[in-house]
């Protein structure tokens, strides 16, 4: 007979959830305030970390589990798929890295380095998920995306040192913070999450020390523009949740593979890459972006209404390749302007250079001269006519006609 | 329908973070708004040369005129050896202060060094002449001499365009003569003696 003090079913307790989140609170205190700055890092991080994470392994260890909610026979497909997302996500930080830049990898590579480091990020990453798995197993039974969000906004607070929020200054700073490093991990933190909760701590644990092993093991990393970094950091968990979605859907045969009305996954996630790609375009991330033309300066060439295309001068080399007769785009009084180098002239005392520009239709040379740090870009191509609708909303708008010259 | 509800909520989810990536990338637009501008810095060249140094002596008890007084420069310093002098011998010592640099300069600050024998101190300059210069000079030394040749341009020196320029070359003449009262003492018979004039050069805006 099976003794009931003996076997209790384990229930799902809300006081389990905030004792687990006071725990990793207090330990990013104890972190913060008490050891990271006031030690020596390497006994920090080789010792201390690692103790501290162990003990509360320990604790978190000893607590019932409730189990995820998948299926056991699906778990192993699970950690299958989370293994991919974490190969696919290094493998897409590797490409954009051949566009952007690949750097030297500022981690300690010698074996003693390498094995203080194993165990320091390892038991942290270990006790973390189990922790992530134990608070989503007991906070929701249900697919849940608002406690999804909420989990994962406390793993990403905590998961970030102190020192990073103290030393935001400014707007563009934070923006930055957030783009770099706060929406990468949380979106990470996100797929994590979902992963615990269908397929527990192992499927998260693969999924983030992957990822990690690469960061923290591999010789040669990534140099990628902030924005890249946040495209990719954001996007790819992202992605990776909606297609999990979608395979845990087949895999727990709720619907038969092929069977599914939904949308795909696919379409969305190229439909996103497409709609942020048009946006990108449109404000100018890219080197080449869009210009709407809004008088006749350059006729017949450029007509109003025209859209030309306009290559990005970031540094003197553009600035020396610009020849007489090529069409360039400079910004005065914040008003951008399209007109054609007449003359390029070099001050011999001081080397700085200057353009002469007219527009083709204009009667005189326009009145000052363009300085380097006025220009944008050169005209690369002319697209006609699609620029109307741009023209007739702005047409509300007063254009100071005192700058156009005629 | 709650397994499509759920699957909206992912979606929507995900479109939320589609648009705040969508959103930093105007701002990364506009933050990237920057040029790199870069100038190549030639720095100039500061220098200035004594050349073309002459001495004509005046004297008629050497029996020659030349080899009394001996002016060598090595461009940047400017010798004089005194052979056969005696109390009361006078002479002239041209030079030319040349500017090679390319930045306009004063020459300052000329001194007199490597006077072993103190024999600047017995040598009397009745007349400072330098190319371009109103001459006032008032002095009887050739302590005073080179005085009056820093006190040029307010205190400056003698200023000298770059290279090239008009005036970038200056003459200066000293009329010089051994005190007629000097003694053995000051001026030993059977001697020779040397010093060197030594210039600072300044950058034309650097005072």
């Amino acid at each position: 007979m099976i003794n009931k003090n003996l076997y209790l079913p384990t229930y799902r307790s809300t006081l389990k959830v905030l004792f687990l989140i006071c725990v990793l609170v207090l330990v990013y205190i104890v972190e913060n305030f008490f050891f990271q700055y006031n030690m020596d890092n390497s006994i920090y991080n080789g010792v201390v970390k690692p103790i501290i994470w162990s003990g509360v392994g320990a604790v978190v260890f000893s607590l019932p589990v409730i189990r995820p909610a998948s299926r056991i026979r699906t778990r192993n497909m699970l950690c299958f798929w989370a293994l991919n997302f974490g190969v696919v996500y290094i493998i897409i930080s590797v490409l954009a890295g051949l566009v952007d830049g690949l750097g030297r990898s500022p981690y300690s590579h010698e074996p003693i380095g390498i094995i203080s480091n194993f165990i320091s990020v390892g038991t942290a990453l270990v006790v973390k998920e189990l922790i992530r798995s134990h608070i989503i197993s007991n906070f929701t039974k249900e697919e849940n995306y608002l406690k999804f969000i909420i989990i994962a906004l406390i793993m990403t607070v905590t998961g970030i040192s102190l020192k990073r929020y103290t030393e935001l200054i400014g707007y563009k700073a934070i923006v930055l913070f957030i783009a770099q490093y706060f929406a990468v991990d949380f979106a990470h933190n996100l797929f994590a999450t979902y992963l615990a909760y269908i397929g527990g701590p192992l499927t998260s644990i693969i999924y983030l020390g992957t990822i990690s092993g690469f960061h923290w093991f591999s010789p040669i990393l990534p140099d990628l523009e902030w924005i890249t970094t946040a495209l990719i950091g954001v996007m790819c968990p992202v992605f990776f949740l909606i297609t999990m979605q979608d395979i845990y859907t087949v895999i727990e045969k709720r619907v038969e593979k092929g069977k599914c009305k939904e949308e795909s996954s696919l379409s969305w996630i190229l439909t996103s890459i497409v709609s942020i790609g048009i946006i990108w375009f449109a404000v100018g991330v890219f080197p080449i972006y869009p210009s709407v033309i809004a008088t006749g300066s350059m006729e017949p060439l450029i007509k109003p209404g025209d859209v030309v295309l306009i290559r990005k001068i970031v540094d003197m080399e553009g600035i020396r390749n610009l020849k007489q007769g090529d069409i360039i785009q400079f910004e005065r009084n914040n008003i951008k302007i399209s007109h054609r180098i007449v003359e390029i002239l070099e001050d011999k005392k001081t080397g700085q250079i200057s353009y002469k520009t007219k527009g083709d239709n204009n009667s005189i040379i326009d009145k000052e001269m363009v300085k380097p740090e006025q220009m944008k870009g050169i005209v690369v191509r002319v697209v006609p006519k699609i620029g109307w609708p741009t023209l007739i909303i702005k047409s509300k708008e007063g254009i100071p006609l005192d700058e156009i010259i005629f | 329908m709650e397994r499509k509800n759920k699957m909206k909520k992912a979606r929507f989810l995900a479109m939320t973070l589609v648009v705040a990536i969508m959103m930093m990338g105007a701002g990364y637009a506009y933050w990237q708004e920057e040029l790199t501008i870069s100038n190549t810095i030639d720095t100039g060249v500061l220098d200035v040369v004594f050349v073309e140094p002459t001495t004509v002596g005046s004297d008629e008890y050497t029996g020659a005129n030349e080899g009394m007084v001996v002016a060598n420069s090595d461009g940047h310093s400017l010798q004089l050896q005194f052979k056969e002098v005696y109390p009361g011998a006078d002479c002239q010592v041209k030079f030319n202060l040349s500017n090679i640099g390319t930045l306009a300069a004063f020459v300052d600050e000329l001194e007199i060094t490597n006077d072993t024998d103190n024999i600047a101190d017995v040598i009397l300059c009745h007349g400072v002449n330098i190319a371009g210069y109103s001459n006032n000079y008032t002095g009887t030394t050739l302590a005073d001499a080179l005085a009056y040749i820093n006190g040029r341009e307010n205190g400056k020196g003698i200023r000298l365009e770059n290279d090239g320029a008009a005036n970038s070359d200056r003459e200066v003449t000293l009329s010089l003569e051994f005190d007629p009262n000097a003694d053995d003492n000051t001026l030993p018979q059977d001697d020779e003696f040397s010093f060197t004039i030594m210039a600072d050069v300044f950058q034309y805006n650097a005072r």
